[in-house]
């Protein structure tokens, strides 16, 4: 790569410039000024003896008899101008180039010193790598723009460190959940195969637990491709009119009778349509009610309630549930993948734990809001919030 | 031996106590951390096959906790995280041995095996009173080179009171350590098992009676 001049070199030019160029302006005005002085002050032809500075110059011809005074000042007084003049030319000469190497030695320092600040930045950032994403550049020092520009680049590392501990962990616990049902398989096809005098419906129902948790790893693998869809943002969004109400109402009826649910539903919808992709639409609100049927109390004790209402140029969609206790920080964190709840179900037919990851994955897509909120005594609200006109 | 199982898979949990109680240990099964803190309060067991993700209270914690408690119980800690890092972490938490998932069901068998014999003093794979020999490993007895073939139950009090090293062991104790939780009390469970040990065993007895007192094994 073509280096430029460094930011060093060229501080250090323009203030040695500006530095020559001032004094040269500087000495050409006096020069000037010197060299053409007011005609007041001279005076020709007098007839007063010449100082001794004039009589005493050993390089001026000798003094001729009195009378002509006045031409022989005049002559002196010439030379002595002239030897004046050259002498002040070249002083300023030297002045001047003594002004330009000092100018040039303490541009570089103060550039050096300035400049100092950036190279701590540059340093330190470079040795940040993927691994070592909790260090920070932490300049010290004043509140200036230097130090503004650390701070920014430390808070750009920290959000790229928790981008980074984020997937970590996604990974991690994408490991975990797709080890499980494998491990649960091996478990459960070894021990009976382990009996030499298992029966016939022994082994059978191995079989079938093995064949439940393919169907689960199936499940997991599933809901995290169309999690990583939606979040790419590769599947192909439409953006059409979309009616939620009828969305809504078509999927209450759709889970209930799939979940087999005979719990209470409470449904308060008015009309609303929203600009968004009916597909994605379709499976956030699913998750949602989904989600609220099966975490919930046992159906004599436990309800549903859907409402959906405009508020603020926003479509607000509300299903709150009952269910197990939950505090505000659990809550929020239910969004994060593969976080389960309180466990209400312990077993192989307990959602992937992605649910609410895509519902918030389709809010984000259509500029949306997701909030949960816990419900006293036990249950949750979870409010999907979506712009009813689309943002430019 | 007894054996607590604290999985919150319910597949993984039933596959570890049917496999577990057909080799003769006793098993009781919890799904949450919480459960198995509470058991291990009441109960008296010899290894804890523990998982780490678990419900109500962290599976580490409830390691953590046993450890403090000075649990004589051997914890092998039984996880899908399978790294280096997060086995040393399992060792650091106080766990005796760690197993992977998924993991094939002889290789944790014999884990548990070997953690049950590593009691205080630490037991022989083989263990023998008199003409009667025991082997731990492949749960088969012999007397005088004939195989005995003896039920689960009856091999679970015949080990008992081979590990006992011809101390007395009581009907309690018997009824803990080799029937699970699910065992009644007062019931004569251990009564009718002896008897069926005994013909088995056959002549001379091996097993004495010590009335009110317990069962012991002569010549141990």
């Amino acid at each position: 790569m073509k280096r430029g001049l460094s930011v060093r070199w060229r501080l250090t030019i323009v203030y040695s410039l500006i530095s020559v160029v001032s004094a040269a302006v500087l000495l050409g005005g006096i020069y000037a000024v010197v060299s053409h002085p007011p005609k007041s002050t001279f005076y020709v032809g007098s007839r007063t003896a010449p100082g001794p500075d004039v009589l005493t110059d050993p390089g001026s011809a000798p003094l001729p008899g009195p009378g002509t005074y006045g031409e022989t000042v005049f002559q002196a007084k010439v030379d002595a101008v002239d030897r004046t003049l050259d002498g002040l030319l070249w002083w300023s000469l030297v002045g001047l180039l003594l002004t330009a190497a000092v100018s040039v030695g303490v541009g570089w320092f103060f550039a050096g010193r300035v400049l100092a600040p950036v190279h701590t930045i540059t340093k330190r950032a470079r040795a940040i790598s993927a691994h070592s994403l909790d260090e920070r550049v932490s300049l010290g020092g004043p509140h200036d723009e230097l130090r503004e520009l650390a701070d920014t680049f430390d808070s750009l590392l920290d959000r790229i460190h928790d981008a980074f501990a984020g997937e970590r962990r996604l990974v991690a616990t994408m490991s975990h959940e797709l080890r499980t049902p494998l491990a649960n398989q091996q478990a459960a096809l070894d021990v009976a195969l382990a009996n030499p005098r298992a029966t016939t419906a022994e082994l059978r129902r191995a079989a079938e637990v093995a064949l439940g948790q393919t169907d689960r790893a199936n499940r997991t693998v599933d809901a995290l491709l169309t999690l990583a869809r939606v979040q790419s943002g590769l599947e192909t969004a439409r953006h059409e009119p979309v009616d939620l109400t009828a969305l809504v109402g078509d999927l209450v009826d759709r889970v209930r009778e799939e979940e087999g649910s005979a719990r209470q539903w409470h449904q308060h919808l008015s009309p609303v349509t929203v600009t968004g992709d009916p597909e994605l639409l379709d499976r956030a609100v699913g998750n949602l009610l989904q989600n609220a049927e099966r975490h919930n109390l046992p159906d004599a004790q436990g309800w549903v309630d859907v409402r959906l209402h405009t508020h603020n140029d926003e479509a607000v969609l509300t299903v709150s549930s009952t269910g197990a206790r939950l505090d505000p920080d659990e809550a929020a964190g239910l969004t994060l993948p593969f976080r389960r709840g309180v466990r209400d179900r312990v077993g192989s037919d307990r959602g992937v734990g992605l649910g609410l990851s895509i519902v918030q994955a389709v809010a984000d897509h259509h500029h949306g809001r997701l909030r949960l909120t816990p419900l006293e005594p036990g249950g949750l609200a979870v409010e999907l919030a979506l712009p009813l006109a689309p943002p430019a | 031996m007894r054996v607590l199982v604290v999985e919150d898979e319910e597949i993984m949990g039933d596959a570890l106590a049917v496999g577990l109680r057909r080799s003769g240990y006793a098993v009781d099964l919890v799904v949450d951390g919480a459960a198995a803190l509470e058991q291990t309060t009441v109960n008296h067991y010899d290894v804890i096959l523990l998982d780490r993700d678990l419900p109500v209270v962290h599976g580490d914690d409830v390691c953590r906790a046993l450890v403090r408690d000075r649990t004589p119980a051997r914890i092998l800690m039984l996880t899908a995280a399978g790294t280096v890092a997060e086995k040393v972490d399992g060792f650091a938490l106080g766990a005796d041995d760690y197993l992977p998932k998924p993991f094939a069901f002889a290789e944790l068998l014999a884990r548990v095996d070997a953690l049950a014999r590593r009691t205080t003093p630490a037991l022989p794979p083989l263990l023998s009173a008199g003409e009667v020999e025991i082997d731990t490993a492949r749960r088969e007895v012999t007397r005088a080179g004939q195989p005995v073939p003896l039920t689960l139950k009856e091999y679970g009090v015949l080990a008992e009171l081979a590990r006992a090293g011809g101390a007395v062991v009581s009907a309690e104790e018997l009824l803990e350590r080799v029937w699970d939780e699910h065992a009644d009390a007062f019931s004569n469970a251990v009564r009718v098992t002896m008897v069926g040990l005994r013909r088995k065993l056959g002549d001379p007895p091996v097993i004495e009676t010590l009335r009110g007192v317990g069962y012991r094994l002569c010549g141990g």
